[in-house]
């Protein structure tokens, strides 16, 4: 319940944070009003401005603020809201050419002034980062560079984006109104300003040492760290955290990796990477030894989250690692409640873990169901997708409601919700983790 | 669960936002706002015989409507143009008339590369009180005859000669 309060409470604080540009506007000394759409599209280039700095606040990791929702969650939104945001700023210089064509000219970088060579920096700066984002995959640019050019491109909007906004100075027409909205700007690059420097300072004091790097099936590693000379950190099991592998924290490559280990131990910590470019390539390169630094735990994909009195675990390939850790433990917990675990990958030589899984069969009330695209000869267990049938036969029958947490890829996890529920398994029965980050 | 609640809330903070700037922009370009009204600026029309009360409205508009580009002196900033010669042209009745027309209509000349807007949405006290502030705030001195709300009237409605787009200007 806790919970849902805080998660009501941060949206509508930042619903009326969302208002605040419109209504700082309308306080007078004010312009004398406009034609309609002219006044449109100023409002739209206000409102867009603050949607863009709201941005800054959600990529921060502010536990306190991401934690009712899950920081994937919180991502989504990132990415679906900043395109929005991008095409109300788009619309603003429209509508105001629109109502004046002779405006046309402030286009042009040599013509125009100050104002309109700002505004345009900005929308050019906005409508990078967003083509980039878009397609980064298509293209291939690398992680890191992408990450550095996107933060990079973001702070140069909301300056330039401050700057046209003081300069045309038509709504900010009194020193406390430029007040607010400079010191508004301020502090988004402040907030840049913590999360890449301040929190790697802190995370200094805190380092991790590499104490085994081992190489699982199906290209995946298991990563052991150790704390260095503090009490180590406390997750909940299916949680993850942000991995930088350097001797100083201030490096930019760094990547979200779920914990594997059991969430009763913290002398150790255990994360499960699979092989898929860039970072997690390089992996059999990481020697022991070597200083690692942690930013978490992350996320709201956790069996303690959702209690209930049985589980199903649904994995696809590497979508493995939370439930790895949840049954860990439930190991170390002796906790009764029973799971059900439905595997899916490609081959029996791919699947990863399978041999701690069979351990943990000892110590947990646990049923495996494997899926494999691509059996082995003689393989007389399920093959193919985790479909409607496979389901059928996997799933327990006991008559009390589980709890379905789903991890894996995208299309899987779609496929196995829809398939749960036309079962007629309810909805909020069923959690997803959405693991694709970035 | 989450995600299906997220994208709800992404939608609804999208609709949001523009219903937001639809409102706006229509309190503004309704004269909804906390601006002068015309009830209130019709209380400053002079009465026949009257004197015109320009002062503390010319101020006050100039302060929300111009001062940003033409600045607090007057003399201009970047690429805005300073306004301090406008009392030698408002000595003419062409010059007179130029300048009403301006206000009301906008500017844009090949000379400057930022086009100036049309006001033509202020009222008539408001363009002939923020037009006697200018010329006499940022003139060179001497008497000017007192724009009024009169003058700015017939021209809007009978400048027949020089409406938008055939103003002395282009």
């Amino acid at each position: 319940m806790d919970r849902t309060i805080s998660g009501v409470f941060w949206l509508l604080l930042y619903s009326a944070i969302v208002m605040v540009p419109i209504a700082l506007m309308l306080v007078p000394p004010v312009p004398a009003g406009r034609a309609f759409w002219l006044e449109l599209g100023v409002a739209l280039g206000f409102v867009g401005l603050t949607q863009i700095a709201l941005q800054f606040v959600l990529i921060a990791r502010f536990r306190r603020v991401t934690a009712p929702y899950g920081i994937d969650v919180v991502l989504h939104y990132h990415r679906q809201i900043a395109i929005v945001a991008v095409a109300a700023i788009l619309l603003h210089p429209a509508l105001i050419i629109i109502a004046d064509p002779a405006r046309l000219r402030l286009l042009n970088p040599l013509g125009g002034n100050w104002a309109s060579r700002f505004g345009l920096l900005s929308v050019l700066a906005l409508v990078a980062t967003i083509l980039m984002s878009l397609l980064r995959e298509r293209f291939r640019l690398r992680y890191e560079y992408w990450r550095a050019a996107h933060l990079g491109l973001g702070v140069v909007a909301i300056v330039a984006a401050q700057t046209h906004v003081s300069l045309a100075g038509l709504y900010t027409n009194t020193a406390w109104k430029q007040a607010i909205w400079i010191g508004m700007a301020a502090v988004m690059v402040g907030l840049v300003v913590m999360l890449r420097v301040l929190n790697p300072i802190l995370q200094r004091n805190r380092a991790w040492r590499v104490t085994e790097v081992r190489e699982e099936r199906g290209d995946t590693w298991s990563l052991s760290l150790a704390p260095v000379d503090h009490d180590g950190l406390r997750f909940a099991p299916g949680q993850f955290a942000w991995v930088k592998i350097a001797d100083t924290p201030f490096t930019i490559e760094e990547h979200p990796f779920s914990f594997t280990s059991s969430a009763e131990r913290s002398d150790v910590v255990v994360f499960g990477i699979k092989e898929l470019g860039d970072f997690s390539s390089r992996m059999s390169r990481v020697a022991v030894g070597a200083t690692a630094f942690l930013d978490g735990p992350h996320g709201a994909f956790s069996m303690d989250r959702y209690q209930a009195p049985g589980y199903v675990f649904i994995a696809g390939g590497v979508g493995i690692t939370p439930f790895l850790s949840m049954l860990k433990t439930m190991a170390d917990r002796g906790d009764p409640r029973p799971v059900t675990l439905i595997y899916a990958d490609r081959s029996w030589d791919a699947v990863a873990f399978r041999d701690e899984l069979d351990v943990l069969r000892e110590r947990v009330r646990l049923e495996i169901t494997y899926v494999l695209e691509d059996p082995p000869e003689g393989w007389e267990g399920e093959e193919g997708m985790v479909t409607a049938e496979v389901l059928e036969r996997s799933l327990p029958r006991d008559g009390y409601k589980r709890m379905y947490l789903l991890c894996g890829p995208p299309p899987m996890m779609d496929a196995v919700q829809s398939a749960l529920l036309e079962r007629g398994v309810p909805r909020r029965h069923i959690q997803l983790e959405r693991f694709a980050l970035v | 669960m989450r995600h299906l609640l997220a994208n709800i809330v992404t939608y609804s903070i999208a609709l949001l936002l523009f219903i937001g700037a639809v409102l706006f922009a229509r309190m503004r370009s309704s004269q909804y706002t906390l601006t002068y009204q015309s009830a209130v600026l019709a209380a400053y029309e002079p009465t026949p015989g009257g004197e015109f009360r320009w002062r503390q409205i010319g101020a006050e508009t100039y302060t929300r409507n111009c001062r940003s580009c033409h600045s607090a002196d007057g003399r201009g900033w970047d690429e805005y143009p300073g306004v301090e010669g406008a009392d030698s042209i408002a000595r003419t009745a062409e010059g007179r008339a130029r300048l009403i027309d301006i206000h009301i209509h906008g500017l844009a000349t090949d000379g400057s590369p930022v086009p100036m807007p049309g006001m033509g949405h202020l009222h008539d006290v408001e363009v002939a009180a923020v037009l006697n502030h200018i010329v006499e705030e940022f003139g060179t001195g001497g008497s000017v005859e007192t724009f009024t709300p009169e003058e700015v009237r017939r021209r809007r409605a009978g400048g027949n000669d020089s409406g938008p787009g055939t103003h002395p200007a282009k």
